[in-house]
C-alpha cells in the first residue's frame, strides 16, 4: 500500500504550513525551522531598521502587540544616539533576532556583537509608569501598552535593558517572564503586578542579588550560581520554586544566615527543586533544621538534584526531610555531570557542629514520613548509600506506596514489597499502623540480587535516550 | 441521474476520478472557490463543475462535513451543540490516517473551506505537538535536505527553541 513516499512539502502552499504550525506553541514551532530548507524559509526574520531607536521604543512595542495571525519573525537592528553626542557619534547598536508568537509570546535575543563586553548590569523593572529610563522624549511616558502574555529574553546589555524594562512596563498582562543568560547581569528587581505567574532566571552567572515582589507568583525558577541575596517579598502566592545552583555558591562567602532567610521565605510553599549541596553545606555550617523556626508545612514535592550520593549528603537530606512533615513525594536525581562542589570549611557554626551520624543513627534521628507515598530515584547506580537511603525511607514512610528507580541509562522498574519470612516481621512491628506495611529487611539485597535479571527481563518503561 | 425533480437546486460536481457528485446548492456554496464561481458566473448552474484536484473519496467526506455542520447550524445555538460539534469533529479527524488528512487539507484549500481547513490544521498541529524533529520529518515525508553540519548551524541560530532533550518518538 506504499505509495510513492508523498512529500507534503510541495503539495502544500507555505501559507497552509504557516497556518499549521501556528496552532503550536512558538517554541515547538520554532523547531520546524530544521527540517528542511523549505521549512527553514518559512522562518526568514523580517529585518527591521530603526536609526533613532530612542525615539522609536513606541514603535518596536507596537510591532510586537499587532496580532497576527502566524508565528512572526525579526530580526531588529536598532542604533541609539547619543543625544549629547553629533548624530554621527552612535551610542551603540543593537542586533537582536525576536520571534513572536500566535499566543502573545516574545522571545527575544541579544546578539552578542556588543563593543564592550557587559559587566555590573542592573536591571530593574517595574509596572507601567514610572519608567523613567526611556524618558528622553518625557511626552513618550509610558503611554503605550502592549498585550504580551509570555516574555523570553537572552542576554542584555546596557542599551538593551532599558528595551526591556520599556516592555516590562507596556505589558500590563504579562504572565510569565524568563531571562537567560545573561553574563554580566549583576542585580535583578522586579516589581511585578498580579498578572505574572511565573519567573525564571537562568544562567546569568554573576548574579549577585535577586529582588521579586510579585503577588501573586505562583513558580520561580532559578539555575546557575548563589546569589548573595535574594530576596522574595509578598510572594505569598508561591507554589513552586526550584534553585538548581548547578555552578555553584559564586564568589562570596557562603552565608548561612541569607540561606536560611531565603528558606523561611518559602516555607509555604508545596514544590521544591533544590541543589543537595545548599542542604549538605547548610549543615556542615552547623545548622540543624529541627531547631530551626521553619517547618515546610505544605510542602508536597520535594526534588534534590546533586552529583552523587555518599554519606553526607545522605544525612543532610534526612535531616532536612524532618521539616517537611507533609511531603508526599520524593524524586532524587542524579546526574554525575553536575560536578562535585567541596564543602567550605565553617569556621562558626549555627547552632553546634553538625554531628555526622552512622546509618544507625540517622535512622534514629529521623522522624516518621507519614505522607510520603512516592519515592523515585533517577540515575540510580546501586551504590551503597543510595540503597541504604531507599531502606531508610521504606522504613520510615509506612504509607509509602510506589519506589521508581531509574538507571543513568533509562532502564527503570518499580521496586515491590515482599514479604520476608513471618518471624522478622513479628519482630519489626511496633504499632498497628506498621502492621499495614509489608517492608523487608532484605529488600534491598532483593533489588541488587534482581537488578541484572531485570534488565532483561522486564519492559523498560522509558526507552533509551538517544545520545 | 434520472431521479424525480427535487425542489432545491442541486448542483453537479465531477471530481478527479471522473465521478459525479449531486449536492444541494447550499452545501455547493459552502465551497467558497464554487460560491464565486459562481458568483460571477450565474448562468453556469446547470454544468458541472469539474475538481481536477479533488478525489471522490475526499468529496464524499467534505459534504458529509459540510452537510453535518449545516445542519448543526440550523438549530440553535447552546452548550451542548457546541459539545457536539467538537465531538463531530474529533471523530471526523479521529479515524483518518495522516496520509487522509493530508488530501483533505488540500482539497479543503482548493475549495476554499475556511471553517474545515482550519479544523483540519488544527489536528494536523496536534499530531506533530510534542513531538521530535525527526518524526515531524516523518510524518510529512520530508526529505531532510540539510548535511548534518547544516542542521546543527541552523539549530545553533534558533538555540532557545532546541533546548531540552527532543521527546521520544512515539
Amino acid at each position: 500500500m506504499e505509495e510513492e513516499k508523498c512529500d507534503f512539502i510541495s503539495s502544500l502552499p507555505s501559507d497552509i504550513l504557516r497556518r499549521i504550525i501556528s496552532f503550536l506553541a512558538l517554541e515547538q514551532a520554532m523547531k520546524t525551522s530544521a527540517l528542511s530548507t523549505v521549512w527553514t524559509s518559512l522562518w526568514v526574520p523580517v529585518e527591521v531598521n530603526l536609526r533613532e531607536a530612542n525615539r522609536e521604543v513606541k514603535d518596536i512595542v507596537d510591532l510586537f502587540s499587532k496580532p497576527y495571525d502566524s508565528h512572526q519573525v525579526w530580526k531588529l537592528c536598532l542604533s541609539f544616539q547619543d543625544s549629547k553626542k553629533a548624530p554621527s557619534e552612535m551610542k551603540g547598536e543593537i542586533i537582536a533576532l525576536a520571534a513572536k508568537g500566535v499566543d502573545e509570546e516574545l522571545y527575544l535575543d541579544f546578539s552578542e556583537r556588543q563593543k564592550e563586553q557587559v559587566k555590573n548590569l542592573c536591571l530593574k523593572l517595574e509596572p507601567c509608569c514610572s519608567c523613567h529610563s526611556l524618558l528622553s522624549h518625557p511626552s513618550q511616558a509610558a503611554t503605550f501598552s502592549s498585550t504580551l502574555k509570555m516574555l523570553h529574553v537572552r542576554r542584555l546589555s546596557n542599551l538593551s535593558k532599558d528595551l526591556i524594562s520599556g516592555l516590562f512596563s507596556s505589558s500590563q498582562f504579562l504572565e510569565s517572564l524568563k531571562l537567560e543568560g545573561c553574563n554580566g547581569l549583576q542585580s535583578l528587581d522586579i516589581e511585578a503586578n498580579h498578572f505574572l505567574r511565573s519567573l525564571k532566571v537562568i544562567d546569568c552567572p554573576d548574579m549577585v542579588n535577586i529582588s521579586v515582589s510579585a503577588i501573586n507568583l505562583r513558580s520561580f525558577w532559578y539555575q546557575g550560581i548563589l546569589p548573595h541575596q535574594v530576596h522574595l517579598k509578598n510572594t505569598s502566592d508561591l507554589v513552586e520554586v526550584m534553585f538548581d545552583l548547578r555552578n555553584g555558591s559564586g564568589p562570596s562567602e557562603f552565608d548561612c544566615e541569607d540561606v536560611l532567610s531565603l528558606l523561611a521565605s518559602l516555607k509555604d510553599i508545596e514544590v521544591l527543586r533544590v541543589s543537595g549541596w545548599l542542604l549538605e553545606w547548610l549543615c556542615s555550617g552547623g545548622v540543624i533544621f529541627r531547631r530551626l523556626d521553619i517547618n515546610f508545612n505544605k510542602l508536597k514535592q520535594l526534588s534534590w538534584m546533586d552529583s552523587a550520593m555518599d554519606n553526607t549528603k545522605r544525612d543532610s537530606l534526612a535531616c532536612f526531610l524532618n521539616i517537611c512533615p507533609s511531603l508526599e513525594k520524593l524524586i532524587i536525581e542524579i546526574d554525575p555531570n553536575r560536578g562535585p562542589l567541596p564543602c567550605p570549611y565553617f569556621h562558626h557554626y549555627w547552632h553546634e557542629p553538625h554531628l555526622w551520624m552512622d546509618y544507625t543513627s540517622v535512622m534514629s534521628n529521623t522522624s516518621q514520613l507519614e505522607n510520603l507515598k512516592v519515592v523515585e530515584f533517577m540515575g540510580y547506580t546501586n551504590e551503597e548509600d543510595q540503597s541504604l537511603l531507599i531502606d531508610l525511607l521504606l522504613k520510615k514512610a509506612c504509607l509509602l506506596e510506589s519506589v521508581t528507580v531509574t538507571s543513568p541509562q533509562h532502564h527503570s522498574w518499580k521496586v515491590a514489597k515482599i514479604p520476608d519470612d513471618q518471624s522478622q516481621l513479628n519482630q519489626t512491628w511496633q504499632s498497628s499502623n506498621q502492621q499495614k506495611q509489608n517492608a523487608v529487611l532484605s529488600l534491598i539485597k532483593f533489588i541488587i540480587r534482581i537488578q541484572n535479571t531485570l534488565f532483561t527481563r522486564i519492559a523498560p518503561s522509558h526507552k533509551n535516550a538517544t545520545p | 441521474m434520472s431521479m424525480a425533480a427535487v425542489e432545491t437546486k442541486k448542483i453537479t460536481l465531477r471530481t478527479a476520478d471522473n465521478h459525479e457528485f449531486e449536492v444541494e446548492e447550499a452545501i455547493a456554496m459552502e465551497f467558497s472557490t464554487i460560491k464565486t464561481f459562481f458568483d460571477e458566473n450565474p448562468d453556469a448552474s446547470e454544468d458541472t463543475i469539474p475538481l481536477p484536484n479533488v478525489t471522490s473519496k475526499c468529496l464524499s467526506a467534505i459534504i458529509e462535513y459540510c452537510k453535518s455542520h449545516l445542519a448543526f447550524r440550523a438549530r440553535e445555538t447552546s452548550s451542548s451543540i457546541d459539545e457536539q460539534v467538537r465531538t463531530y469533529d474529533e471523530e471526523f479527524v479521529k479515524a483518518r490516517d495522516n496520509e487522509s488528512l493530508k488530501e483533505l487539507i488540500l482539497a479543503a484549500n482548493y475549495l476554499n473551506i475556511k471553517a474545515l481547513l482550519d479544523m483540519l490544521n488544527q489536528a494536523v498541529a496536534d499530531r506533530i505537538k510534542n513531538k521530535s524533529v525527526e518524526y515531524v520529518r516523518r510524518f510529512f515525508g520530508l526529505e531532510n535536505d540539510y548535511t548534518p553540519e547544516e542542521e546543527a548551524a541552523i539549530r545553533a541560530e534558533n538555540e532557545w527553541a532546541f533546548e531540552g532533550v527532543d521527546p521520544d518518538d512515539d
